[in-house]
């Protein structure tokens, strides 16, 4: 038997392996634990994704393009740019500057 | 519209090819050619002797032939030809007319050489890749020299193709490397302005008029992302006409 350390000080007495019973899932009762309490994950980090188009390539010109090459995308200037999340549509927006860096005012959100 | 009867020796397989050829050549006249051609007409010819036999099928055509297609397998040769009188004026000779030409025959041609559910093996490349030859995939090429004659160009293994499958379920497929035969699929690359993690909480009140920032300068190049998957090169964007375009930057 190995020597068994403790952190609070006091000698353990014996140890053992765990069993775990098997547990059935067919077997609910009562209403929904948490509700519609969204307030549990507001502080969730979500991770948004804005698109501004797309281009359909063959692979062998895919792998011929060179620097410089143009892509012409499907949308053109006026079209909204998409906002994603986890590649599903959640948004549209414009496609701003904010200060130095790209930004996205949203137009249009997707109905719940 | 005319068009004079045909008969090719020992090759019913290519009869059934002509027929079908024929037949979209003259729907294709009617369709794209007859408001720049005046008094359209369909001509066939087998072993026509002015029409030059190489590899592959060239067809050299007067002022007067609007368009032509060549077919050669071994001794059999077939000319199918459209003819009349172009008036210059009428012709639009703008790059998307072209290219709208190109594909139009493509599709035509190979609708009706091969019916449809027969072409699985076969794709249509887009315009710019007709120039790449030998890759197997180069279907057909079409080309105004002037005002007044269309070329239609077509390479060995969509003649083999055609006169291989032509008629039948049970033809002979084209056979390419599976490398090569990769080419042609085509894939979506999607282009990211940038991401932007925000609180659950925010992503509920998103609204109208609310704005995100990104976490990629304007001086970055953009991201272009293979559907389905990674990062596959970059580039800044811009317009190309009205439309969003991308110039694709060296990576390391």
């Amino acid at each position: 038997m190995k020597n068994v350390t403790s952190t609070t000080g006091e000698e353990p007495s014996t140890v053992q392996g765990i069993e775990l019973t098997q547990l059935d899932p067919a077997e609910k009762r009562g209403g929904r634990l948490l509700g519609e309490n969204m307030d549990l994950v507001r502080n969730v980090r979500v991770r948004l994704t804005v698109a501004v188009g797309q281009c359909e390539i063959t692979i062998k010109n895919l792998f011929e393009l060179r620097e410089n090459a143009v892509l012409t995308l499907d949308k053109d200037t006026r079209e909204p740019v998409d906002v994603l999340l986890d590649g599903k549509l959640v948004a549209r927006g414009m496609l701003v500057a904010v200060d130095d860096t790209f930004g996205v005012q949203i137009t249009e959100v997707m109905a719940s | 519209m005319a068009t004079r009867p045909f008969k090719l020796v020992n090759h019913s397989e290519t009869q059934r090819l002509c027929e079908r050829v024929s037949a979209t050549a003259s729907r294709w006249a009617q369709d794209w050619l007859s408001a720049a051609l005046t008094n359209p007409k369909v001509e066939i010819q087998t072993a026509p002797e002015s029409i030059e036999l190489r590899d592959w099928t060239a067809k050299r055509v007067g002022t007067e032939t609007a368009a032509a297609v060549g077919i050669k397998k071994g001794d059999t040769s077939l000319r199918v030809s459209l003819t009349g009188t172009a008036e210059q004026s009428s012709l639009d000779l703008e790059d998307p007319m072209l290219e709208e030409l190109e594909r139009k025959a493509i599709q035509a041609l190979l609708e009706s050489s091969l019916g449809s559910g027969d072409r699985t093996d076969i794709d249509m490349p887009a315009p710019q890749e007709f120039e790449a030859r030998g890759s197997g995939y180069v279907v057909l090429q079409c080309r105004w020299e002037g005002a007044l004659e269309l070329h239609l160009l077509l390479w060995p293994k969509t003649v083999e193709a055609w006169l291989g499958q032509a008629g039948t379920k049970t033809a002979r497929r084209v056979s390419v490397s599976r490398l090569d035969a990769l080419d042609t699929q085509t894939v979506k690359l999607e282009v990211i302005a940038g991401e932007a993690e925000i609180a659950f909480d925010e992503l509920r009140s998103l609204c109208e008029g609310v704005i995100i920032k990104l976490d990629r300068r304007l001086d970055q190049p953009l991201q272009l992302r293979v559907q389905g998957d990674g990062v596959v090169c970059a580039g800044h964007l811009g317009l190309n006409d009205d439309r969003r375009a991308i110039q694709v930057v060296a990576t390391s």
